[in-house]
């Protein structure tokens, strides 16, 4: 039995969830532009987990939402928060290496691991709507105009987002294979 | 690190233009994968934390 309209309310929100995502690494370029500091490699590896996070919901966006793909976002969440501890503990106390001045009390690597662990937690949560598993997914062609713009948008901007972080990696890093060296 | 970033942009590219979802999934795993493998090697016998 289809049921259009819970599904695409369950994409809607995974495109929303996307555009966060690229807002949230955004918000890392503003602070990295403002204060004209390159970014570290744990940094380029946050946002690639937070990029891994916006591929699940479009996964979800473009494919109909399934578990795989919630477990895909749960995944990157996870090795984020990985990433952001370590990043956190092995530097403390926070000091230069972080670059950035600290936002609201907390530097950036402290944001990231918090976000993750909402990410998670906000995943879990979601994953108790069992009706957005069930029926056929809404094609993007059959979705109202304004939301199929927003699919595009979530799209559009995660893309131009990992464009941006390629080039500001090749700056940090060069074409180095794990920036260790 | 840029190749992490090029599997991503690769990886959102197959998603929009409607690539089979078993690449796109693929594409996705190796992204997880290759992330967290860069992880690790960077820092293979660095042990302690820094405490």
């Amino acid at each position: 039995m289809r049921r259009p309209v819970t599904l695409d309310l369950a994409q809607r929100l995974n495109a929303l969830g996307a555009i966060v995502a690229a807002l949230v690494i955004a918000g890392a370029w503003y602070f990295e532009f403002s204060t004209h500091e390159a970014p570290c490699p744990f940094c380029l590896m946050i946002r690639i987990c937070f990029t891994g996070i916006a591929i699940g919901a479009l996964l979800n966006v473009r494919f109909g939402v399934r578990v795989a793909h919630y477990g895909l976002c749960l995944l990157f969440a996870v090795v984020g928060m990985v990433i952001c501890f370590y990043d956190v503990v092995s530097s403390y106390p926070p000091i230069s290496s972080w670059g950035s001045t600290p936002f609201m009390g907390l530097h950036l690597p402290t944001w990231g691991f918090i976000s993750f662990a909402a990410a998670a937690a906000l995943l879990g949560a979601v994953m108790f709507w069992e009706a957005q598993f069930r029926g056929t997914p809404a094609d993007t062609e059959s979705t109202p105009t304004p939301w199929r713009y927003l699919g595009y948008a979530a799209f559009a901007l995660i893309a131009v987002i990992t464009a941006g972080n390629i080039i500001i990696g090749y700056t940090v890093c060069g074409a180095s294979l794990t920036c260790a060296g | 690190m840029i190749w992490l970033f090029m599997v991503a942009l690769v990886a959102i590219a197959a998603i929009f233009l409607g690539a089979r979802r078993r690449v796109a999934l693929a594409l996705a795993f190796l992204l997880l994968v290759g992330v967290f493998a860069v992880f690790v090697s960077m820092q293979w016998g660095n042990e302690g934390l820094g405490l």
